[in-house]
């Protein structure tokens, strides 16, 4: 099964080597982040927030739930083009394709992340140590994996790519905007804190501040968030994939 | 002769939909069987359902001597498949396909480069090999397609529609590379529309309808009961007259606009202009050609489609 899904990792990132895929994995969030820069920087640093620590964190954020886009993307296209009932003929074990699919996912997440901490520390971003970069990159790419299960599941029971898409954007504005990614939780009304608490995108973001800043770090909230998320979506793979 | 593979009163239903309605069918080795019927008759659901894709409800199948509920692993040790959508990677290029299927199915990476080069000589692909299948036409994308199922070689094969869409040159050499893999040994078990590609291809005809077998047997005992191979088709626009016409003519069965006799020979055709003129029906257009697909159909089933 190890050697099955290396080969399918092999093809999977082969495939992921486009032109197309170079664009979603650098120049957008590094688009975000030029943009995010202009509107925010004054507006952060006259609150007294470091600009550059504060920022880099929440683009690697928004980068990892875009990784379940391609997710999606990718396992509604192997439907489509018959890859998936091809393999599924084959004597191999079917969670083989999964596991290749999470781990190559797991992979591309590698890319954004070291481009946005690239030009995070052209513009004053640090990691306090080693552990405090592995740690950050390691909870990072675990929370992007829960969302892509999710996206695979949803892509294994839909028969429309293109409404897949859409169904993954959707719930990512909200949990993106009503959390502490883009904002301290400071500016937003009373009633709101409970809701921007308990989102998972505060929990993690803050979780990786901490760890980059070298401060102690409550890993209990997102670490719970991400294994009920791999738990549910993960469960809801493995049913889908039998249906599919 | 040993049965490669073995259905009994196999069920799949989808909701309400019967799809597979207590189907029996047996495939004896080394033989091509073609599994004819029209869009919906079941013959996907069937080939899923032998592929390990679904799950049958009820009945047993046994592929190449294993059981297909009880020892899918084994079953698909021992199958290729070629779907209706050639399953190959559009980014990938030919090669690189056939090298991936090989190395997916265990071989070393020198064996399965020197098989991808033996299989896209074969199939006639080598100019194209090192494109992205991307750029490939229909019919070099079938050709692939069939080239992946044989990268490692199994006893049976399944083809599932495999030249729907396909321009004749391209379906030629697709027949062409069937008939070859007859002579290896290899067990088939296509599905198609068309009669024409059954009768080529096929040793026995499977007919199904509603997912249930309506008729079996050789190429010749199916055509026989069409009339020994053509038909006498009687058009006639007006209702009244064609409703006349069935009548006054032996075993004719109403097709759309005309009535469709079957001619065993080309004495039919005098029996029907004497019969027509008889009972004073001008016919708008009379011709004798070979039976379609419709025409079994509506001689299998009483014409009732």
């Amino acid at each position: 099964m190890i050697r099955e899904t290396g080969v399918l990792v092999g093809r999977n990132v082969r495939i992921s080597l486009s032109r197309r895929s170079f664009f979603q994995l650098i120049v957008s969030p590094l688009v975000f982040f030029g943009g995010f820069h202009l509107v925010l920087n004054n507006l952060l640093s006259t609150r007294g927030v470091d600009f550059a620590q504060f920022l880099t964190p929440a683009i690697v954020m928004m980068a990892m739930g875009l990784a379940a886009v391609s997710t999606g993307f990718f396992i509604a296209r192997d439907r489509s083009e018959g890859m998936l009932n091809r393999c599924r003929t084959l004597p191999i074990n079917g969670l083989s394709i999964l596991l290749a699919r999470i781990a190559t996912d797991a992979l591309r997440c590698l890319v954004p992340i070291a481009a946005i901490v690239a030009v995070g520390y052209a513009i004053g971003f640090r990691f306090s140590g080693l552990p405090s970069a592995v740690g950050f990159v390691a909870l990072a790419v675990a929370f992007a994996l829960s969302f892509c299960l999710g996206a695979a599941a949803l892509a294994l029971r839909s028969d429309d790519p293109e409404s897949i898409a859409s169904a993954l954007f959707l719930p990512m504005l909200p949990l993106l905007n009503l959390s502490t990614v883009f904002a301290p939780l400071s500016v937003f009304p009373d009633w709101l804190e409970p809701v921007i608490r308990i989102n998972p995108y505060s929990a993690t973001v803050d979780a990786l501040r901490a760890l980059a800043d070298g401060q102690p770090v409550s890993l209990a909230p997102p670490l719970i968030w991400i294994a009920a998320l791999w738990l549910v979506f993960g469960l809801a793979v493995s049913r889908a994939f039998r249906r599919a | 002769m040993t049965a490669s593979v073995e259905l009994r009163d196999l069920s799949k239903s989808f909701g309400e939909t019967l799809a597979l309605d207590k189907l029996s069918l047996e495939v004896a080795e080394g033989s091509v069987v073609g599994l004819l019927g029209p869009n919906g008759a079941g013959k996907t659901t069937l080939i899923n359902c032998l592929t390990t894709l679904l799950k049958p409800d009820g009945g047993t199948a046994r592929v190449a001597g294993f059981d297909l509920v009880g020892q899918p692993e084994k079953v698909r040790a021992s199958i290729a498949v070629t779907g209706q959508f050639a399953a190959v990677d559009e980014t990938l290029t030919g090669r690189e396909n056939l090298v991936f299927f090989g190395r997916l199915l265990k071989l070393s990476k020198q064996e399965a480069r020197d098989r991808a080069q033996k299989l896209l000589e074969r199939f006639d692909l080598i100019d194209d090999a090192d494109k992205a299948t991307k750029g490939y036409s229909g019919g070099m994308r079938r050709k692939l397609d069939l080239a992946v199922s044989l990268v490692v070689e199994r006893p049976v094969l399944f083809l599932d529609e495999p030249t729907t869409g396909l321009d004749p040159t391209s379906r030629d050499a697709l027949w062409a590379s069937v008939h070859e893999l007859r002579s290896t040994g290899v067990t088939v078990l296509l599905t198609t529309q068309y009669l024409e590609e059954a009768d080529q291809l096929a040793d026995r005809i499977a007919v199904v309808d509603h997912g249930r077998l309506i008729a079996e047997g050789t190429p010749q005992e199916l055509k026989k009961q069409t009339g020994g191979g053509a038909v006498c088709e009687v058009r006639i626009a007006d209702a009244a007259t064609r409703a006349r016409a069935l009548t006054v003519l032996d075993q004719a069965v109403e097709q759309d606009e005309a009535v469709v006799v079957p001619a065993p020979g080309i004495g039919t055709l005098s029996t029907v202009i004497k019969a027509l003129e008889s009972a004073h029906i001008e016919p708008d257009d009379l011709t004798l050609r070979k039976p379609t697909l419709d025409d079994v159909f509506r001689s299998l089933t009483g014409g009732s489609r």
